[in-house]
């Protein structure tokens, strides 16, 4: 294993208990991927995909009602899966950060947003004075004026809620950022703000960056490479202009097809029938094969195969039922 | 083409209190006929909802008349009004919030259907509703909470449905769905339309839904229509630079709050401290709407 990978996630699987849910269900089935170092990785998929399931196991953040029986996650290099809580909160926060979808459900509207970033480096040994100089700074790195250090989440629009999440995430330089969904609470002009926002720090601090959403033209728009997730597994990595331009997965073609913007006026637009399973009922086979164009026989059989081509991943029978076992390229 | 909507300097201003005053609406001027799909772009705070609001009577303009087909809105009162209402719905942006936790599904569409009718036919159109609508309809007497986001947008614009209405504002009512969702939602939408000759006004920040859907556009900010004409006129030509902006929907600095309440007291246009090509003239002139091609009118200095 080499440090070259920031994030490396093998085989990751994610059961519910069964004393709560019965049989346990499985709800992320090994999934896989990895993120070098100043690399951008898009998660895509459908809500319900296990998208911001697969971000919060990163994070060790996962409900206690849930366990992680499967796989590895290397963050820098450190299996996050095999080490206890009190080792977690060293590394979280300083290997890796997270935005979320509604900034304002996660900032605690009584206390100031200056404090509520000031939290993240108390435990550092330095002046206080010192302390708000480098809160000081960071709010003018995300683009926001010195005076909001001192207003509460409230006084904030949010896409200045945004930015001081993007604050407290970055407050101890990390070198892998997690954004789940970071704009879809936002007006168009504002989310276009904090990509660019995203763009700069990205190169300033030579952040890693996983971002999370479900608008895959998006994410196409500036990240290096994006998975597709579907039903708790990944069922196509590719680089992202090239999957906008030869979809290889059935699924990512038809969410490709989703987008208003590829039909003129009074066309319909040809939407995936169905809806994504429930993950008590998955199908047999592959998970995807009810709601596929293309399905075959063999598709309702067994799971399919991961191909690896250059850097691709497809997870399909159609390119092959040959399963290779090397890993990256 | 038979004009449906027409509102003449149609104004709303709200009281802040302390003497301070926002301007939700600043003298909107504008038309829509039978049969299209008018879009309403702009960002929050750029009066799109208050706009439709107005419009379903839901708020009371400060100023201005709003006359549907030949009956001016701003008059009626009473049971003439009432009647009238069964013409035009709205379909909210949040359908978690737009749909009465505690009432189950087909109490909630029934509420609509309030002709002489027994309560047997009643369910019968219930059920009509929502198998139009793609729910299915043994899933009447389930709580909103039992459906997705997508299925419960789909019982709104069932409700919607339920007065047979001739025009339907769409308030944002994709964006709190998936691409996927939106797609079949858009759809249903076209499919409606279609089948009931129906008239919307189609309020987004989402330009590319707006430009899939809508005939004709208009871009609003701060209260005032900056823009409007057909699609294609808009999208591919547009002519005030906020308009420019918002398409290629490119990273810009917000004017704070303060600045547009300061700028709002005096004359001028608004979008003075943020346009690229601002002139001394902006900032003492109000640019009114003029015409910039056929049916294509701008409020910028830039166009004449």
């Amino acid at each position: 294993m080499t440090m070259e990978y920031i994030l490396d996630v093998r085989g990751l699987k994610v059961v519910l208990k069964k004393e709560i849910y019965g049989a346990g269900i499985e709800i992320l089935r090994g999934v896989e991927f990895t993120i070098r170092k100043k690399e951008s990785l898009a998660l895509v998929g459908e809500s319900g995909s296990g998208k911001t399931l697969t971000a919060m196991s990163i994070m060790g953040l996962l409900p206690e009602n849930i366990s992680l029986i499967e796989g590895e996650i290397l963050l820098c290099g450190t299996d996050i899966v095999k080490i206890s809580q009190q080792e977690l909160r060293y590394l979280r926060g300083v290997k890796a950060g997270m935005i979320f979808q509604e900034p304002s459900s996660y900032l605690n509207p009584v206390f100031t947003a200056g404090s509520q970033i000031l939290e993240a480096i108390k435990a550092r040994d330095i002046s206080k004075e010192e302390k708000k100089d480098i809160c000081v700074k960071m709010l003018k790195d995300v683009g926001l004026k010195e005076d909001i250090y001192y207003r509460y989440p409230h006084q904030l629009s949010g896409g200045q809620q945004q930015r001081v999440m993007i604050a407290m995430a970055l407050i101890n330089s990390p070198s892998l950022l997690i954004a789940d969904e970071p704009t879809t609470a936002l007006d168009v002009t504002t989310a276009s703000g904090i990509i660019e926002l995203l763009k700069v720090l990205k190169e300033r601090y030579g952040l890693s960056l996983l971002f999370i959403t479900h608008d895959i033209s998006l994410a196409a728009g500036f990240v290096d490479r994006i998975a597709v997730m579907y039903a708790g597994q990944i069922v196509e990595i590719s680089d992202a202009k090239k999957i906008m331009e030869t979809p290889l997965h059935p699924y990512t073609e038809k969410l490709i097809a989703c987008l208003p913007e590829r039909y003129r006026s009074g066309e319909r637009i040809k939407a995936i029938e169905g809806s994504v399973p429930d993950f008590g009922k998955l199908p047999g086979g592959c998970a995807f094969h009810p709601r596929c164009p293309y399905v075959m026989d063999i598709c309702r059989r067994s799971e399919p195969p991961t191909i690896r081509k250059g850097g691709t991943l497809v997870r399909c029978f159609r390119y092959g039922n040959n399963v290779e076992t090397n890993r990256g390229e | 083409m038979e004009i449906m909507w027409k509102l003449i300097e149609v104004s709303k201003r709200y009281h802040l209190g302390k003497g301070r005053d926002v301007l939700a609406l600043d003298r909107i001027d504008m038309k829509i006929y039978r049969g299209e799909t008018f879009g309403v772009i702009g960002e929050s705070g750029s009066g799109k909802t208050t706009l439709g609001k107005v419009m379903m009577g839901l708020i009371e303009p400060t100023e201005g008349k709003i006359y549907f087909r030949d009956k001016c809105l701003t008059d009626l009162k009473g049971s003439e009004l009432l009647n009238l209402r069964k013409e035009f719905q709205i379909i909210f942006q949040d359908p978690y919030r737009s749909l009465n936790p505690r009432m189950r599904v087909a109490d909630t569409v029934m509420e609509g259907i309030r002709e002489g009718i027994d309560r047997a036919e009643k369910k019968e159109r219930v059920k009509e509703l929502l198998q139009m609508t793609g729910i299915e309809p043994e899933r009447m007497y389930n709580y909103p909470h039992q459906f997705s986001g997508g299925e419960r947008q789909r019982i709104s614009i069932a409700r919607a449905l339920s007065t047979t209405p001739s025009f339907i504002v769409c308030d944002e009512p994709t964006s709190n769905l998936d691409l996927s969702v939106q797609a079949k939602i858009l759809n249903l939408f076209m499919e409606l339309k279609e089948r009931f000759h129906l008239t919307y006004m189609f309020i987004s920040h989402n330009i590319k839904v707006v430009n899939f859907i809508a005939d004709r556009v208009a871009v609003m900010y701060k209260g005032r229509i900056v823009e409007y004409g057909r699609k294609e006129d808009v999208m591919k030509n547009p002519v005030h630079p906020y308009t420019d902006i918002l398409i290629s929907s490119s990273f810009f600095k917000k004017a704070d709050v303060s600045e547009i309440e300061r700028l709002q007291g005096r004359q001028g246009c608004l979008f003075f401290p943020l346009c690229p090509c601002a002139k001394d003239r902006c900032y003492t002139e109000i640019p009114e709407l003029e015409e910039v091609g056929k049916g294509h009118f701008a409020a910028c200095f830039k166009a004449e």
